[in-house]
């Protein structure tokens, strides 16, 4: 069985129990609490941008911070190692817990020693590790692995883990919270009193004063790191950054994303080991970990992952975890950015679960520290394509425009032929196509062939616009397009149909980084005297939109010409919406409904809901956004391919907003992407419309 | 009570916000009637961190014959066995409402650590406006000694399970600031 093939089997299974239990929730506690600190801080995008500054400055600096981190840390008194890998790591912490001669070692949360397995190392010697952080505690006895980053057993209700706690005190505990909580409170406080050594990871490492900070809510850590004579940290060489200004900035970096707090409860900056009771003789151990982190940063697309503060923002906001779970959508480093972490740290093969990634872009969006997480995730599908090959669906999907036109071609006998039972049946066992899915019309008379007829001659153009068109508005909605042209010549605009590829984004998507930048060359090659003769490019298509303004000038570098097309392109109804504002067109509704407006993923870092928004309003037409946070699960072409990694999950995941669309009493969803559209109104059974269908651009009387 | 100061104001909203306590007091004195109506409460002994003579001169008198008093400088086991810890932050922060205490001995970190109630006493004037204000207070300590510098923002919490909040987990269930405005 490929490790494909295995994913599958533990998706489809992971399908048949539905969703992990709670962790929707817990995600959505996440993003709420987050968007609720955001709106108080003010200048959010100035400190995210002043938190990314600090690792890409602190990461370009690494070997440098690593000496002045040890000299100073040193300096108190401290002792500090540097491990290459995690073999090394824990022999190193193994030896310290020897010299002590150790039996009890009360342990703090901390990713990175799971990243080196080190309990397993430390019980495999002998002692006794307790892990004290309840739900790392909980995840301990059960003897499982974390689902969440900040809630690691967000999968185990208050009857599983009283059960738990229970058998551990051999007696049995009230299922009331207190109880459960007072038992763990007086279990913990033993532990901790007599630990002979403490264990905690770190946030953050200050190399100016050579101190760790430890940032915690439930106050373990601030006993790990004082009661026990003897203290081991183990610090990823990527958490130190120069000044004790910056590790405060990342501390709130950190709590905002994470669960919406200005700071977790305790923040420890902790400097050489204090005495106790004025006894200076105990001991503080730092183990630097590379592991890999040194080759990360020389390689150009992966160094980003690097930035990473832990917040697991990415995971609060990733589709497919929501449905999978930290189990499945991870090996140790679960989410969006256990992805690179995992194929760099613990190898490519047990980064497969990068198949689950739909490539909403939603990661990068809410980061922090902004890392392009998609794109290493697409980069880690390429090196899995390299040694595997690409999966049959994925390979079909990234033909899409081969057999976009050919079905546009052949229509209406396509059309036809893509209806009958007999042939779908054929399509998904050669190609991938899931046999349920409803496929769009494909149109013979597509919007290159139209496009003479709508153009007409603007004589004095007061702006000229080049249209990228996309696979849809082309192959399968010309009328948009059209609808689109013509508002833009009504108001005196210049518009030109430039010869040009679809955008390529579902190569990316799954992988082909060549293919994909040979579609960005093309379409760069084919824009740019457009862009040169002052043309502004305006695309329809929200995922083309995006491909051009944020990928291409990744993809293509060292072309100057990519970054020129990016800042020059336009979203269509923000044109729309500028004209209108403008008065050189008014806009009224076709007709009158109770709308929900879904915002694709791709919109959301352009103009988001704004534009179509106003449009609406300005036509008199009401409407309710509704989203639940993520993506609606199509993920672009991922929805169309057939079984657990593509339409069963995609259909989990829409569940949710199917629910809140149908409950919201909405009678027609309003969307500017065609593939949503397509997954939305099956999934929520409404009918669903662009925002060209339902408005009508007139010139001003 | 009038709070004049903006930055005064929001420490209190926001230390209030993460489920902490604030009680103004005009006096040193006022604030000692109210360490002892607490230590009657809780009925236990009573850790006091690293203070002037004047203060724990204060805080021994008044709890004379109502509870033990424990430390500065006590046992981690002794201060286990207390139900009530004071402390002395060097500085609250109003931006995120929070206290920062700085240690040179760890036993004066376990009286905010491990008893059930924490009580700190804090002046209005040490009040930061911003968390970056507290970079100079940890890197003059760092000039001293050995250190550690924590920031409190309320009791010690955890939703670990089934996302319910609960406060005490490890740390106090109470924290409580006497602010001398």
């Amino acid at each position: 069985m490929t490790s494909y093939s295995a994913l599958e089997e533990v998706v489809r299974r992971r399908l048949r129990q539905g969703p992990v239990r709670g962790l929707y929730s817990a995600m959505r506690r996440g993003l709420e609490g987050r968007a609720k600190a955001i709106a108080e801080m003010g200048d959010y995008e100035a400190f995210r941008s002043e938190a990314r500054r600090i690792k890409e400055r602190s990461v370009a600096r690494f070997s440098e911070l690593v000496d002045t981190f040890t000299r100073n840390a040193e300096k108190r008194g401290a002792k500090v190692y540097f491990a290459r890998d995690g073999e090394e790591a824990v022999k190193i912490i193994v030896r310290i817990a020897r010299d002590a001669q150790a039996r009890l070692v009360a342990k703090s949360k901390s990713l990175t020693s799971e990243e080196i397995l080190l309990n397993d190392g430390l019980q495999a010697q002998g002692l006794n590790v307790i892990e004290t952080d309840l739900g790392e505690r909980i995840i301990q006895l059960a003897r499982e692995k974390p689902s969440h980053l900040v809630f690691p057993a967000i999968h185990k209700t208050l009857e599983d883990v009283n059960l738990l706690f229970s058998e551990e005190a051999r007696r049995e505990i009230s299922s009331d919270i207190r109880e459960i909580m007072n038992y763990i409170r007086q279990r913990l406080r033993e532990i901790f009193l007599t630990a002979d050594i403490g264990f905690n990871g770190a946030n953050v490492a200050i190399a100016e004063i050579g101190a760790v900070v430890l940032e915690t809510n439930e106050g373990n850590g601030r006993m790990t790191s004082s009661l026990p004579r003897v203290q081991v940290v183990l610090v990823g060489i990527e958490k130190i950054v120069e000044t004790v200004e910056e590790a405060l900035i990342l501390a709130g970096a950190h709590a905002v994303a994470a669960t919406g707090q200005r700071l977790t409860t305790y923040v420890s900056i902790m400097a050489g080991r204090s005495p106790m009771a004025g006894d200076s003789s105990r001991e503080m151990h730092i183990v630097l970990l590379d592991n890999g982190r040194s080759r990360m940063l020389s390689e150009d697309i992966f160094r980003e992952a690097l930035y990473c503060i832990r917040c697991g923002a990415c995971m609060n906001v990733c589709a497919p975890y929501s449905v999978t779970g930290g189990h499945i959508f991870g090996h140790i480093y679960p989410g969006p950015i256990g992805i690179p972490w995992t194929a760099n740290i613990h190898g490519l093969d047990e980064a497969s679960f990068a198949h689950l990634c739909i490539s909403c872009g939603l990661c990068k969006e809410v980061c922090p520290i902004s890392i392009n997480i998609p794109l290493m995730i697409s980069r880690v599908k390429n090196l899995l394509a390299s040694r595997y090959g690409y999966p049959k669906a994925d390979k079909s999907m990234m033909r899409y425009e081969t057999l976009g036109k050919l079905a546009s071609q052949l229509a209406p006998v396509s059309n036809w032929f893509l209806k009958t039972r007999a042939s779908r049946y054929l399509l998904e066992k050669l190609v991938g196509l899931d046999r349920t899915v409803p496929l769009p019309e494909f149109r013979r008379d597509t919007f290159v062939k139209r496009f003479n007829r709508v153009r007409v001659e603007v004589p004095t153009p007061r702006a000229r616009v080049a249209l990228f068109l996309d696979f849809f508005p082309n192959y399968c909605r010309p009328e948009i397009a059209e609808s689109l042209v013509t508002a833009l010549q009504l108001a005196g605009v210049k518009v030109e149909l430039p010869p040009q590829l679809t955008s390529g984004y579902p190569l990316i998507a799954y992988g082909d980084w060549e293919g994909a930048k040979k579609y960005a060359a093309r379409n760069v090659e084919l824009l740019s005297s457009y862009v040169e003769q002052g043309y502004s490019i305006v695309s329809i298509e929200p995922t083309a939109t995006y491909t051009l303004k944020n990928i291409y000038p990744y993809l293509l570098k060292d072309d100057g010409r990519a970054e020129a097309l990016a800042k020059n392109t336009l979203e269509a109804l923000q044109v729309l919406w500028g004209l209108v504002s403008e008065g050189l067109l008014t806009v009224r509704a076709r007709f009158k409904k109770r709308y929900g407006i879904h915002v694709p993923c791709h919109q959301r870092p352009l103009s988001g809901v704004e534009n179509v928004l106003a449009l609406m309003r300005e036509a008199g037409l009401e409407a309710v956004v509704i989203e639940d946070g993520m993506c609606c699960g199509m993920g672009g072409t991922f929805g169309l391919k057939r079984g657990p990694i593509g339409r069963e999950l995609s259909k989990a995941m829409g569940a949710r907003l199917f629910e809140f669309f149908n409950s919201g009493g909405v009678e027609t969803i309003v969307t500017e992407s065609s593939v949503c559209a397509i997954h939305l109104a099956e999934g929520a059974n409404v009918e669903v419309f662009h925002p060209l269908d339902i408005l009508c651009f007139e010139k001003p009387s | 009570m009038r709070i004049n100061e903006k930055k005064v104001a929001l420490f209190i909203e926001r230390f209030r916000g993460q489920g902490g306590i604030v009680e103004l007091v005009q006096s040193w004195d006022e604030a000692l009637d109210l360490i002892e109506r607490k230590a009657r409460t809780v009925a236990g002994p009573v850790a006091v961190a690293t203070c002037d003579r004047k203060r724990l001169d204060g805080i021994r008198k008044r709890l004379d014959g109502i509870s033990r008093l424990v430390g500065p400088h006590a046992s981690p086991t002794d201060i286990a066995g207390c139900s009530l810890g004071i402390t002395f932050p060097a500085a609250g922060i109003a931006e995120t409402g929070s206290i920062l205490e700085i240690c040179y001995d760890d036993s004066d970190r376990l009286v905010s650590t491990l008893p059930s109630n924490h009580i700190a006493y804090l002046e209005s004037f040490n009040i930061l406006e911003g968390l970056l204000e507290v970079a100079p207070l940890v890197r003059q300590a760092s000039r001293q000694n050995n250190f550690s510098a924590t920031i409190i923002s309320g009791p010690s919490r955890t939703a670990d399970i089934e996302l319910r909040q609960v406060v005490g987990v490890h740390g106090p269930q109470a924290v409580t600031v006497l602010l001398k405005v």
